[in-house]
């Protein structure tokens, strides 16, 4: 069953929840209680234990199970790799076999290949396997133990659908000491979030969908189409930073500290801002990923001779990627190339205004930049739904 | 010059402000002085001063928010 989702799914979480509360407070909660915990609640996702939801099938169990066999055995291969040294091709290769079970799931239906094959997740945990693919080739991940590696990889709070955590700094939590007084902080801290998350997610999400949103889907005339574009854009942020909290809340539950995903994203000035304040980890993860080592390279091979044109078109493939990940249908790819176009714009209008000063920083200029900022923003989310073709 | 004026120095050129000179404890980030593009470019120009290999992987805004928290990752670095 998808996680978060139901009440049903809460009364599964209960058991296990219980089970690291208990070894919490007493300062015994090991990487091996939320590697149980996770086997548990992965078993209860992909509906192992109770068949719940006909669109999870055990088949999807044991595409996940081989997925992260093959990404911890190309991890471990690749180590091996790096030890000696290894011509480039070694590295792009790498990359490639981390991403084919994600370009297989997305591409065999057109090749007319018959059957589901991927699972609940696939797109979130091809981010967590390329950011330790990625640590390894810059020389910053040097071993690997695969009991850490699954865990991270398959962790179930952020399994289906983040926030995406990295590699090293997941890590690096379960180095910090988990003592009674320390589990009580991330105890305060997951009850917050999964509060947060029954307010938006259960509550707020569902207010917004049933009584705004699907009666404005049903309506005729361009302002049916705008009240459905506020309400779309509300639902959206409700159902997901709904979900996120969930997400984070239960992480800190087992102790791990799950970034953040969203930070009061209608409150952005800019585009840029606007960035780093929704899906923020979805979005850091293309700044270092895609856009800052595309820039890199860029720079050093001299690709461009002007470093603004480098940045646009890194920005290009970045959020044309982004828009790409979450589909092949023509509204992401244009979702994306919409927000590459904003970033590009906002940044050349930037640089025009430093020497014009038409607009300033004042409270004023703030405030223009927020409403601008929303209504923008609230127009991609429009063309995202689907809604417009 | 200590590891920090010069990191100072090519924070200011990348900048093309002179406030990380007057401030090592300036906020980047926050008053928009580097981006991610101006990132890179101080990573490549750190890269030529130092003779060390910066990674976008391993960026990190919180690590990287004043002249002064760079001086130290390049202090640590360089050392090594």
């Amino acid at each position: 069953m998808t996680p978060f989702a139901t009440y049903a799914y809460f009364g599964f979480l209960l058991g296990p929840a219980i089970a690291a509360l208990w070894r919490g407070l007493r300062g015994r909660l090991t990487v091996n209680v939320a590697l149980a915990v996770t086997v548990v609640m992965l078993a209860v996702q992909f509906d192992l234990i109770w068949d719940m939801d006909p669109l999870v099938t055990a088949r999807q169990f044991w595409l996940l199970l081989t997925y992260a066999l093959w990404e911890g055995a190309l991890v471990k291969a690749y180590l091996v790799a790096k030890a000696r040294a290894m011509p480039k091709w070694v590295d792009r290769t790498a990359v490639l076999l981390s991403l084919l079970p994600l370009l297989g799931y997305k591409l065999l239906p057109f090749l007319g290949v018959e059957g589901v094959w991927g699972f609940l997740g696939i797109s979130y945990l091809t981010f967590r396997s390329l950011d330790v693919i990625f640590g390894i080739n810059d020389g910053l991940i040097k071993q690997v133990r695969l009991r850490d590696f699954w865990l991270y990889l398959l962790f179930f709070p952020t399994a289906a659908s983040g926030p995406v955590d990295r590699f090293r700094r997941f890590v690096k939590d379960w180095e910090r000491p988990r003592e009674r007084a320390e589990y009580l902080q991330d105890l305060d801290g997951a009850v917050q979030r999964i509060m947060r998350g029954f307010l938006y997610k259960f509550l707020l999400a569902y207010l917004v969908r049933v009584y705004w949103m699907e009666p404005a889907a049903a309506g005729q005339g361009w302002l049916a189409v705008l009240s459905y574009m506020y309400a779309y854009s509300l639902y959206l942020f409700f159902d997901f930073a709904g979900y996120s909290a969930f997400a984070v809340g239960v992480s800190y539950l087992v102790g791990v500290r799950s970034p953040e995903n969203f930070d009061s994203p209608f409150l952005a000035r800019n585009i840029r801002d606007f960035w780093n304040r929704w899906h923020i980890s979805l979005s850091t993860w293309f700044r270092d990923h895609v856009y800052m080592r595309f820039v890199m390279t860029a720079t050093r091979r001299k690709w461009l001779a002007d470093k603004y044109a480098i940045s646009y078109l890194g920005f290009l493939i970045s959020m044309g990627l982004m828009g790409l990940w979450h589909g092949l249908q023509l509204h992401y790819i244009v979702y994306g190339l919409y927000h590459a176009l904003l970033i590009i714009g906002f940044d050349w209008l930037s640089r025009w205004n430093k020497s014009r000063k038409i607009w300033g920083t004042g409270r004023f200029w703030q405030a223009l930049g927020v409403v601008i900022t929303l209504h923008v923003v609230c127009f991609g989310f429009l063309i995202f739904s689907g809604h417009l073709f | 010059m200590t590891i920090l004026e010069r990191v100072t120095d090519v924070i200011a050129r990348i900048a093309g402000d002179e406030e990380p000179r007057r401030n090592p404890e300036v906020h980047l980030y926050e008053t928009g002085l580097i981006d991610s593009f101006g990132t890179v470019e101080l990573m490549l120009a750190l890269e030529q001063e130092f003779g060390t290999a910066f990674s976008p992987a391993e960026f990190d805004p919180e690590a990287w928010a004043t002249p002064a928290k760079i001086a130290e990752i390049v202090g640590e670095r360089a050392g090594q």
